[in-house]
């Protein structure tokens, strides 16, 4: 099958969509199909073989993040182009109504088309202002996934769509066979507390983290908080005193470092406040066996089963967090438990099967 | 006043007017050929699922009598449209047949009946995606045929209003991973 996947953020900067694209298109290229990706990125930008550039994007303030997106009349000429030359037997457009390629493509689109919507709850503002515009295209999608649950309730209750549940896909065995980090390797007097994401943005509740620390180093002297992301923590930082000693800054890390830290880790916290939809970083430490602390979002509830698969704390609540962190290193014979149902849980969202899912989507729209 | 201006302003009315209804009447159109792939891709589907229930039946890794049930309940689906109630027994049969969940799991693992079952649980999810997709596009057909300019102007013509396929496609407990 010739497929046509449209990514509306630039693959200049990594983010979720952008990786699951990415893998999503390795799959189907595994699986013997023809693969085009039509993404923002600049001319300079090394890129697989199998992506277009449709040029220049414009970081832009988007769901509580920044976002490079690209519009103009130069990325609908290029949207049109890729679309009129690609001849695909189906086209595959991630976040259509995100004022980027994705919607351009879908203006245009012709034919069999499957979207998917990846974000939810504070991306509602923008879903009802872009609605009027994109409302006539919305009826061509023929097949509306959700990376969720909550993206679902977000896409229905919005825009009265009704769309399948297929999760972000993870490589499992990647997580689960890497090698620990010596850098950032646990061990008994030092154990180490984990933190993945942008640091200047504050919807990732890195204060609660850092407001944590104290509490938690109160009773685990020893413990090293490493922050991996990019960005700039600003005062949050400077603020924090005596307990700056314990705080590590790995800076952005690569796929392999990511893995390297959740195997050597004795916690991962995700003390985000909010527009997570999925969170496809707890399961990919779920998938190291890392023992996994998160707010109580509902999206990061779902993944952790109700608290079976990890710990959950009320969001922003920095003393809940530390509590749950400390019970998590004390409670050692309850936190294996936790991460080795975890380590199974996981499998559902690993590519093999999602791969399978998505296909059976491409299949039923094209009626193969 | 000026009046040079007014037919150039009634043919600018007339022309957006135009465009608007033949925009509507597209839509329409499009909607239509939308509920009609999707009871083509429901119909193979299902289709699918019931030759595939008929190979289990035929397999013998049932005793007897859930074979012949399987199979009698799997000829009637080959034959009856994507909206009769046919499927609806043919799921309950194979409900019953492929029994609970500790069951599902086991027969997944084995090596006889796993290939088997594993492809009815293919072509049942597709089943299922297609009937999803295909209530969604009935649902926006008929919300968009509820327009006040497409009722009045009989923009959808003769075609009737399109409706929703209520078979009963609840999979086996465990056969399908959601």
């Amino acid at each position: 099958m010739r497929v046509g996947l449209v990514c509306p953020y630039s693959f200049d900067v990594p983010g979720g969509v952008q990786f699951h694209i990415r893998d999503l298109a390795g799959e189907l290229i595994e699986r013997g199909h023809d693969v085009s990706v039509l993404a923002p990125a600049e001319e300079e930008t090394p890129l697989p073989d199998y992506v277009v550039a449709a040029g220049r994007s414009v970081p832009i303030h988007y769901n509580g993040s920044v976002a490079r997106l690209s519009f103009g009349p130069l990325a609908a000429r290029r949207t049109r182009r890729w679309l009129s030359e690609g001849g695909f037997d189906l086209l595959h457009i991630h976040e259509p109504i995100a004022p980027s390629l994705g919607m351009l493509a879908m203006l245009n689109a012709h034919g069999p088309l499957v979207a998917t919507f990846h974000s939810s709850q504070t991306a509602s503002r923008a879903l009802r202002a872009a609605y009027p515009l994109v409302r006539a295209s919305m009826e061509k999608i023929a097949g509306a996934i959700s990376v969720s649950e909550d993206a679902r309730r977000t896409l229905m209750d919005h825009l009265g769509v009704d769309s399948v549940i297929i999760p972000n896909g993870v490589h499992v065995d990647y997580f689960a066979r890497a090698r620990p980090d010596p850098r950032w390797q646990a061990t008994a007097d030092r154990p180490v507390m984990a933190f993945l994401g942008r640091l200047d943005e504050p919807r990732k509740g890195l204060k609660a983290a850092l407001a944590a620390l104290p509490l938690i180093r109160a009773v685990f002297g020893g413990i090293r908080f490493v922050i991996a992301g990019a960005g700039d923590a600003g005062e949050a930082l400077d603020a924090l005193g005596p307990e700056r000693s314990a705080v590590e800054l790995a800076g952005s890390v690569l796929d392999a470092e990511k893995a390297g830290l959740f195997r050597g880790c004795s916690v991962y916290v995700a003390p985000q406040l909010g527009g997570e939809s999925f969170g496809i970083v707890l399961v990919e430490a779920m998938a190291a066996g890392a023992p996994v602390v998160a707010s109580d979002l509902p999206a990061f509830a779902r993944v952790l089963d109700g608290g079976a698969l990890g710990r959950l704390f009320a969001v922003g609540d920095g003393t809940a967090l530390a509590r749950a962190v400390i019970a998590t290193l004390t409670e050692s014979q309850a936190t294996e438990r936790q991460t080795a149902a975890a380590a199974r849980a996981v499998w559902r969202y690993d590519w093999s099967s999602v791969t399978e899912r998505i296909l059976a989507v491409y299949d039923t729209v094209t009626g193969r | 006043m000026d009046w040079a201006g007014t037919p150039l302003i009634t043919l600018a009315l007339a022309a957006g007017v135009v465009a608007l209804v033949w925009h509507a009447g597209h839509r329409v159109d499009r909607m239509h050929r939308r509920v009609d792939d999707a009871w083509g891709s429901l119909q193979l589907q299902l289709t699918r699922r019931a030759s595939a229930a008929l190979d289990l039946a035929h397999a013998g890794l049932w005793d007897p009598v859930t074979s012949v049930v399987v199979a009698e309940a799997a000829r009637a689906a080959l034959a009856a449209p994507p909206w009769g109630g046919e499927h609806s027994e043919l799921s309950a049969a194979l409900r019953t047949a492929a029994g609970d969940l500790a069951q599902v799991a086991s027969d997944l693992e084995d090596p006889d009946r796993g290939p088997l079952l594993r492809e009815l649980a293919g072509v049942w999810y597709r089943a299922l995606l297609a009937r999803r997709f295909l209530n969604e596009a009935v649902a926006t057909a008929v919300q968009l045929r509820s327009r006040r300019l497409i009722r009045y102007l009989r923009l959808a013509g003769p075609t009737p209003l399109p409706s929703s396929c209520d078979i009963d496609d609840v999979p086996p407990d465990g056969l399908i991973r959601q």
